[in-house]
């Protein structure tokens, strides 16, 4: 332990320390005194003039104001780099995640959720749809099994695809308070990676559907009256059709149209600030029907549009699907088995497809 | 039900060879710069 004392008893030490004591507060009191006549001396000579802040840093517009268009998106210049640097805030993202979160998100939910109310609404009244003839216990080829295998894959790899992405949408809110923030956080990344992977056998089978059935669903004139009677559901007996129905033909270009939309923009998610193809898009569009869209897009909205894009057709193909998922399984009796053995009953498919039923026995 | 569990089987098959080319291409991109918390990734 170390200790310091003072005699303050001895008058000569106390006369020596009262000296020290003013000289310090001499000079305390002179360093005061200067510091603000520099300081205002600076000022003269950098030249404030009208009103206008010294050095030439700010100008009259209060730094306010400044950041709130930096805030808002203003974009500056940059020299040497990418342009896009230039923006300090992109805030076209907060909208991206509002539109994300509370209008797609709820609105894809309503669109599940009635599809499915709707299904089973329809099949309270309609109920199964049955085989008129009954079974005839004689079967016929429906689909190869090349043409099976490129189905199961394709729905598969949708299933995974849809619930991992459903995941990312709505898994903070619905399963956090179920599993905790830890599981979730694995989950989802987990999710995201076989989202990912399995993102290219969805690819792979997309084309072999495309190639096998591509030449079945070219439209026909037999397709107008199967849509003038309903698919069946309007008069009586069922309404002649090749090896798929006008029905059948929106389900496959419905499936080819929007997963070739939704593997480029999962494309542009996977590899990001690679591509352009929103700017693209929106070019021609402008040219040939007189749209105003905003081009080119910065690299950051492209990812936006992309990710809002991949969503609403994701939730167009799911609720296509759910239907599908219904009228082939409990929804009609007999058709289950075409994807599965590859038969189906001969009196099915004379009700259901009778043209094709004829073709085949030519064959 | 064979085709089923063939189509299934010829999804994780394609993914899971999906997945080790994009490993490894992660791996190869991410090589040339990562700072020491990893928020920084540079490629070359």
């Amino acid at each position: 332990m170390f200790t310091m004392t003072a005699d303050f008893s001895d008058p000569w030490l106390t006369g020596r320390l009262v000296r020290k004591l003013l000289l310090v507060a001499a000079l305390l009191f002179v360093c005061f005194a200067l510091i603000p006549a520099s300081n205002s001396q600076a000022s003269q000579d950098k030249g404030a003039v009208a009103g206008n802040v010294p050095g030439g840093v700010l100008s009259n517009s209060s730094d306010a104001e400044y950041w709130r268009q930096v805030r808002h998106g203003a974009q500056g210049s940059v020299v040497g780099v990418n342009s896009d640097r230039g923006l300090l805030i992109q805030a076209d993202g907060t909208q991206w995640w509002q539109t994300r979160t509370n209008l797609i998100g709820k609105y894809l939910a309503w669109a599940l959720l009635g599809t499915i109310a709707l299904l089973a609404l329809f099949f309270a009244i309609r109920g199964r749809i049955r085989i008129d003839g009954g079974m005839s216990g004689v079967t016929i080829l429906r689909f190869a099994l090349i043409e099976r295998l490129a189905h199961w894959m394709l729905a598969s790899s949708f299933i995974v695809l849809a619930l991992t992405g459903l995941n990312l949408l709505y898994g903070r809110a619905l399963l956090i308070p179920i599993f905790g923030k830890d599981f979730f956080s694995t989950m989802a990344v987990g999710g995201k990676y076989i989202h990912d992977f399995v993102g290219f056998a969805f690819i792979v089978s997309l084309i072999m559907v495309a190639m096998l059935w591509v030449v079945h669903n070219i439209p026909s004139k037999e397709d107008l009256v199967w849509f003038l009677r309903g698919g069946g559901i309007i008069g009586h007996g069922h309404p002649s059709a090749r090896k798929f129905n006008a029905g059948q033909k929106i389900l496959f270009w419905l499936i080819i149209l929007c997963g070739i939309s939704i593997a480029l923009s999962g494309w542009t998610l996977l590899y990001p600030f690679t591509t352009s193809m929103f700017s693209g898009t929106f070019e021609i569009l402008n040219s040939v029907i007189g749209t105003e869209f905003a081009v080119p897009l910065a690299a950051v909205q492209e990812q936006q549009l992309a990710n809002q894009w991949h969503v609403i057709l994701a939730g167009v193909m799911m609720v296509t699907v759910l239907a599908h998922i219904y009228i082939g399984t409990i929804g009609m009796e007999g058709a289950v088995s075409a994807m599965t053995s590859g038969e189906v009953d001969l009196n099915w498919a004379k009700e259901h497809h009778d043209l094709w039923v004829e073709e085949a026995n030519r064959e | 039900m064979k085709s089923v569990i063939l189509g299934v089987i010829l999804m994780v098959a394609i993914s899971a060879i999906a997945g080790v080319i994009l490993s490894t291409q992660e791996q190869s991109s991410t090589g040339a710069y990562i700072s020491s918390n990893g928020s920084v990734r540079l490629s070359e």
